[in-house]
C-alpha cells in the first residue's frame, strides 16, 4: 500500500530583524510583530487521504498542532518521517501519528 | 489504527501597544483574550483578503499599527492644560489657576500643549517647560498661536521666543475638551518644529536677535473658528 507524505507549510512572519523565525528565537519575541502559521502536511495511505491540520490563530487545529507557548520547536515544524510533517509557526506543529 | 496528519503551526501578533487586534484561522481554536484574540472561520480565500485565511503561499501585511488621528483621551477636569509627549502619555499641569482663565471660558475649552517653551512659573520634568499663552483658552474668533521649541523672552515689554535647542518632544498636539462627553478630541498633531521667519524681531541686542524657532501656524496664527471640530457621539 503506497504511502505519500509531505512536510507542513512554512510560516510567514514580519519581524524587526532579519532571519528565519527559528533563528530569531523565542528570546527575541519582542522583535516579532506577527506570524501566520503554516498548515500541517497532508498524508495519503493507499486510497485514503488525510488533510493536514489547519493553521493560524492562537493554535492550529488538532491535537498535534502548536500553540503560542508550546510546539515542536520555536519557528519550526517537525519534519515528515514516514508520516506527514508539522507546519511552521511561532511554534511549529508536530508530525503526524500512525499507531 | 489511528492516523493523524501533521499538526499546524501557531499564529501570533506581538506588540503590547497594539490592543485592537485579532487573528483569523481556518477551523482553529478561538480565544477572546486581548493578547491572543482568535476567530475561527470556515472560509478561505485564494487571494489575501481581510477576515479569511489565505490558501497557498503565506501573506503578511501590517494593516494598522497605531491609531493616530482619532484617539480620545478622558480628562477629569475642565480647562486642563495637557502636555502630550511622543510616547502617548499625558502630563497634566494643574497649577494654572482656573479663575485666571474664566473670562475666556466656553463650554468646549481649547487645550494647548507646547514643547520646551520656557515660562516664568510652570515646568514639568525632563527639562521640558510649558507656557500657556494668553490664548491658551480659545474661543470663536480668537487668534491662536502655538510655539514649539522656543523659550519665552520679554524684551522691552514685548513677548518673544528664543531658540533653546532641539525639541525634547517633537510632537505637539492640540485637543479640544468637551465637558459634556468628558472627552478630549485631537484637532491636529505637529511632529516637528520649523523656523518661523516671519516671527523674527530685531531689537538690536543679542537676546532680541536670537533665533525664533518652533512652529507658528500661519502668518498670523490661525482663526480658531476656521477649524472644524467634531466629536464622536
Amino acid at each position: 500500500m503506497a504511502t505519500i507524505t509531505s512536510n507542513g507549510g512554512g510560516a510567514t512572519h514580519i519581524a524587526k530583524r532579519a532571519g528565519l523565525l527559528s533563528s530569531i528565537g523565542a528570546s527575541n519575541l519582542s522583535d516579532i510583530l506577527m506570524v501566520s502559521g503554516g498548515g500541517g502536511g497532508g498524508l495519503i495511505i493507499g486510497e485514503d487521504t488525510y488533510a493536514g491540520k489547519d493553521a493560524g490563530g492562537i493554535s492550529g487545529s488538532g491535537n498535534n498542532s502548536a500553540n503560542q507557548t508550546t510546539g515542536y520547536a520555536f519557528g519550526q515544524g517537525e519534519s515528515a518521517d514516514g508520516i506527514s510533517g508539522g507546519g511552521g509557526g511561532l511554534y511549529g506543529g508536530y508530525k503526524g501519528v500512525n499507531s | 489504527m489511528s492516523i493523524e496528519s501533521g499538526g499546524a503551526g501557531s499564529g501570533y501578533i506581538g506588540n503590547t501597544l497594539v490592543s485592537n487586534k485579532k487573528m483569523v484561522g481556518y477551523n482553529v481554536p478561538t480565544s477572546e483574550a486581548e493578547s491572543t484574540k482568535t476567530e475561527s472561520v470556515n472560509e478561505a480565500s485564494e487571494s489575501p483578503v481581510s477576515g479569511k485565511p489565505k490558501i497557498g503561499n503565506g501573506y503578511a501585511r501590517i494593516k494598522f499599527l497605531r491609531e493616530l488621528h482619532t484617539r480620545q483621551v478622558v480628562l477629569p477636569v475642565d480647562n486642563q492644560i495637557v502636555l502630550a509627549p511622543s510616547d502617548g502619555s499625558f502630563w497634566t499641569i494643574s497649577s494654572i489657576p482656573v479663575a485666571q482663565k474664566e473670562p475666556y471660558m466656553y463650554d468646549d475649552t481649547c487645550i494647548i500643549v507646547t514643547g520646551q517653551v520656557n515660562c516664568t512659573t510652570l515646568s514639568v520634568s525632563n527639562n521640558v517647560y510649558t507656557y500657556p499663552n494668553r490664548h491658551s483658552v480659545a474661543y470663536n474668533g480668537s487668534r491662536y498661536y502655538l510655539y514649539l521649541g522656543g523659550m519665552k523672552r520679554v524684551i522691552n515689554g514685548k513677548l518673544k521666543y528664543k531658540n533653546t535647542g532641539g525639541n525634547e518632544f517633537p510632537r505637539l498636539e492640540l485637543f479640544v475638551y468637551n465637558s459634556q462627553t468628558d472627552t478630549a478630541t485631537r484637532i491636529f498633531t505637529i511632529t516637528d518644529g520649523t523656523i518661523s521667519t516671519d516671527f523674527i524681531l530685531q531689537e538690536g541686542s543679542i537676546d532680541a536677535q536670537a533665533d525664533y524657532i518652533g512652529l507658528r501656524l500661519g502668518a498670523d496664527g490661525f482663526d480658531f473658528k476656521d477649524i472644524e471640530i467634531t466629536y464622536d457621539e
